[in-house]
């Protein structure tokens, strides 16, 4: 009671000392945070190369942790009041302090203003023997290991590139940077000479990093590579140094309007001619490193394309000579159609169902030339996604798909899977079924028969609660024990 | 009453006084004796329940003897008429022949009322406590007739014997402020009890508190401080006996019928107050709360069929709760 409760004593004293001490310690904890995210955007950086992870990325990361360490930092700052709270609680005070403090700034309510002040008295003196550095000691915050494990992290792949590179570059992930320094450019050393040409597929996966051999063997006199180039730019560049690729660059470099226009020219012309002409150039090419990639898939993109072109316009041609005859064959081979197309690939269900109509004629024209075609059509559509060398004969592709054969069988098995269905709802719901039921059936004689099932009452729980004086005393231990059986049995 | 230091540390002295004069009698049982002081000064009445023999009706009787107050002691049976406390209309016979009714006082007049076996009675005669134990005030006929301050109700119920009781109903049990079990006595606790009252004279209870002074500490407690995270702390602790929908009411969502009422919070704040009076401390901290947890709740919440089924009892329960529930850090 010597001071005025508005003059600031030893327990506010205390708590300021204590919040600061508390303040610190999370700002410490929120900047490391702050530097951690930092930290974790350059380590992806350093990891992933600024091929995935492109530099702006950093500023952003880093405003990201600065942005949730501020907002952390607004959360976690506690009040005085939570402050006192924690002294007493961690020096065991029996909330002397925390008491004093709140009613200390407390304006006149209901309690007794000269206990408080006999109350503030008392923790005076008892704030007197508080240390804030013992009740908050300075401790390392898990974030400044995490920080410190990040930094750790990234000066090791700092200085991995660092080693790896002679002039150093983030372009390049840095697990393509240790596969090729751990085992060398590819499965086939580049023939001699074509150091430029192994050049232009590691630059390919990597453009920013040459081989190491080459940055030793490069000439005082020519220029660095330059870094901020662009991989596809970089691989413009280098392609006209290649002396031997013209037949991948031919490959690849094929517009789309020369397919186009070859395709639309004439269909026959063209499977004879492109078919075996890409199979001629698929295989008279050179064993050569770079043709394992891309250039094998765009080509055989190319020539399922072109297959694709060959077999439309062939069926167009053949549709309207086959179509009597298919649908002669239609009629018999309906259930082979479903039985194939069932049995067939789910994800390939499309061609499946465009082979069905063909594969149904095949079985009913007995060695029909046309039939026989169809369904290797069919077959050849299905395996097409394997076949990736295009092995199969243009040739041989005639298809009877577009046609509208089959269409009345499908209509027809619609109409009976719907009859069956029906007549299975009926037979399953014909027990909960109540009232009278009427049937419209043709004239022929119909039969319809409900199983009969004996049936009883049920018994319902009414849910009446059983309050305690309900149950009397001698039934207690034997309801007790009732339900310690059927909990064990539960468990 | 002026607060003053000296006057802190006077009534945590007499406090002391009243104890020492009961541990002349009582052995051991310490949280028994500063539950029912905590009662007395709180304003509040006290329920004992335990095996006969355990000194329960000692333990009443000395503090009786402690306080210079009034004292009367009801065994309740089943016969007992609710008359028989409150008191009834007799007739009165003047000197000139004149008659009139007069109300004759039962023994509930007095500060101290011991109710020995109070669930012998039938609920008619529990129920003629209600009126007195929460208004302090005794209605015959027309008339109500106060009860004088202070005023404690002392009961003791046996667990056993449950053939021919008749359970305290909730709105009974509400009205104590605290429910004390009191156990068997440790083996050195029991020593001390052989000896002493082996002894021909018994030990002499002087009386060191009178009503005013009683009441002095009373108005005394009821001015600690109790800080806004001790209340929500009391509070919290009531609600998660409650049983409806919360993260925090999971058990007693299980195992509670029906949870503490407000009285619960009232009474965990109240007797808060005087413990820390009676610990010499001028502000009621969270562990009063904890402490006082089990005696101010455990008859306010009643236990549902799977908790007798589990063999929980409201202890347990409460003791869970409290584990459960976190000390609030921020404001």
């Amino acid at each position: 009671m010597s001071e005025s409760p508005s003059s600031p004593g030893l327990v506010e004293a205390l708590v300021r000392s204590c919040r600061s001490r508390v303040a610190s310690q999370i700002s410490r904890r929120e900047c490391f945070l702050a530097s951690g995210v930092a930290l974790l955007g350059i380590c992806s950086l350093l990891l992933m190369g600024t091929r995935y992870v492109p530099v702006v990325m950093l500023p952003l990361a880093a405003s990201l942790g600065a942005w949730m360490a501020i907002q952390r930092w607004r959360a976690d700052l506690p009040s005085g009041y939570a402050v006192a709270r924690r002294i007493d609680r961690r020096e065991a005070l029996a909330d002397q302090i925390s008491t004093a403090y709140y009613f200390r700034l407390a304006e006149t309510g209901t309690f007794s203003r000269a206990v408080a002040d006999l109350q503030y008295e008392r923790a005076t003196r008892t704030a007197a023997t508080v240390r804030p550095a013992t009740v908050f000691p300075r401790t390392v915050p898990s974030t400044q290991r995490t920080a410190t494990a990040l930094l750790a992290a990234a000066l090791l792949m700092f200085g991995l590139r660092a080693a790896l590179q002679s002039s150093l570059s983030f372009e390049p992930p840095l697990a393509t940077l240790l596969m090729t320094s751990l085992f060398g450019a590819g499965p086939e050393p580049p023939p001699a000479g074509s150091t430029q040409a192994a050049a232009l597929e590691q630059g390919e996966a990597d453009p920013g990093m040459p081989e190491p051999e080459d940055l030793f063997e490069r000439p005082a006199g020519e220029p660095e590579e330059n870094d901020n180039q662009l991989p596809h730019e970089a691989h413009e560049e280098q392609q006209p140094q290649s002396d031997e690729m013209p037949e991948v660059e031919g490959l690849i470099t094929l517009p789309l309007e020369e397919i186009q226009a070859e395709n639309a020219a004439d269909g026959a012309m063209m499977q004879g001619e492109d078919g075996p002409a890409g199979e001629e150039n698929a295989a008279d090419l050179p064993p050569d490193p770079s043709d394992d990639g891309w250039d094998d898939e765009s080509q055989s993109l190319m020539d399922k394309l072109k297959q694709a072109f060959a077999n439309m316009l062939e069926t167009l041609d053949m549709a309207s000579v086959e179509s009597s005859d298919s649908e002669q064959g239609k009629e018999q081979g309906s259930g082979n159609a479903e039985e194939s197309a069932s049995a067939g690939d789910p994800a390939q269900s499309g061609e499946a169902d465009q082979a069905m109509t063909s594969q149904s004629a095949d079985a009913s024209m007995e060695g029909g030339e046309p039939g026989q075609e169809a369904g290797e059509t069919a077959s050849a559509g299905n395996t097409s996604g394997e076949d990736s060398t295009g092995e199969q004969s243009s040739g041989e592709n005639a298809s009877a798909a577009g046609t509208s054969d089959g269409s009345k069988d499908f209509a027809e098995a619609e109409h009976e899977e719907v009859l069956g269905a029906l007549e299975q709802l009926y037979m399953e719901r014909a027990e909960n079924m109540k009232g009278e039921v009427t049937i419209e059936t043709r004239l022929a004689e119909q039969s319809a028969s409900v199983p009969y099932r004996q049936r009883s009452t049920t018994h319902s729980d009414r849910g009446g609660a059983v309050t305690r004086d309900e149950i009397p005393a001698s039934y207690r231990t034997y309801i007790q024990n009732y339900f310690d059986t059927l909990r064990r049995n539960t468990e | 009453m002026v607060a003053t230091e000296a006057v802190a540390q006077s009534a945590t002295e007499h406090i002391d006084l009243v104890r020492g004069e009961i541990h002349k009698v009582i052995v051991g049982h310490e949280e028994v004796v500063d539950g029912v002081l905590n009662a007395l000064l709180a304003g509040g009445h006290v329920l004992l329940e335990g095996v006969p023999g355990l000194g329960k009706t000692t333990l009443l009787r000395t503090l009786g003897r402690a306080l210079h107050l009034d004292y009367s002691r009801i065994q309740f049976t089943p016969d007992l008429m609710p008359a028989d406390i409150l008191g009834s209309m007799v007739m009165d016979t003047n000197d000139v022949g004149a008659k009139s009714l007069r109300f004759e006082r039962g023994p509930i007049f007095a500060h101290l009322l011991l109710a020995d076996e109070i669930n012998r009675a039938t609920p008619r005669t529990q129920s003629a406590l209600l009126e007195a134990m929460q208004e302090k005030t005794v209605t015959s006929g027309t008339s109500t007739h106060p009860l004088e301050e202070p005023f404690l109700v002392m009961a003791t119920q046996n667990p056993l014997e449950m053939e021919g009781t008749y359970p305290l109903p909730e709105a009974q049990l509400d009205r104590f402020l605290v429910k004390i079990l009191v156990e068997y006595p440790e083996r050195n606790e029991l020593t001390a009890i052989v000896e002493r009252t082996a002894v021909p004279v018994q030990p002499e209870v002087n009386a060191v508190l009178d009503r005013r002074q009683i009441l002095e500490l009373r108005a005394m407690a009821s001015k600690l401080l109790v800080a806004p995270h001790v209340r929500d702390y009391a509070i919290s602790l009531v609600l998660a006996t409650q049983p409806k929908p919360g993260p925090r009411n999971a058990l007693a969502r299980k195992y509670i019928r029906y949870g503490s009422s407000p009285r619960g919070a009232q009474a965990l704040v109240f007797c808060g107050r005087v413990r820390a009076l009676m610990q010499g401390r001028l502000q009621v901290s969270i562990d009063d709360v904890r402490a006082l947890a089990l005696p101010a709740l455990r008859h306010r919440v009643i236990l549902n069929f799977d908790a007798h089924a589990d063999n929980r009892s409201e202890d347990d329960l409460l003791l869970e709760i409290l584990d459960s529930l976190p000390q609030s850090t921020r404001t």
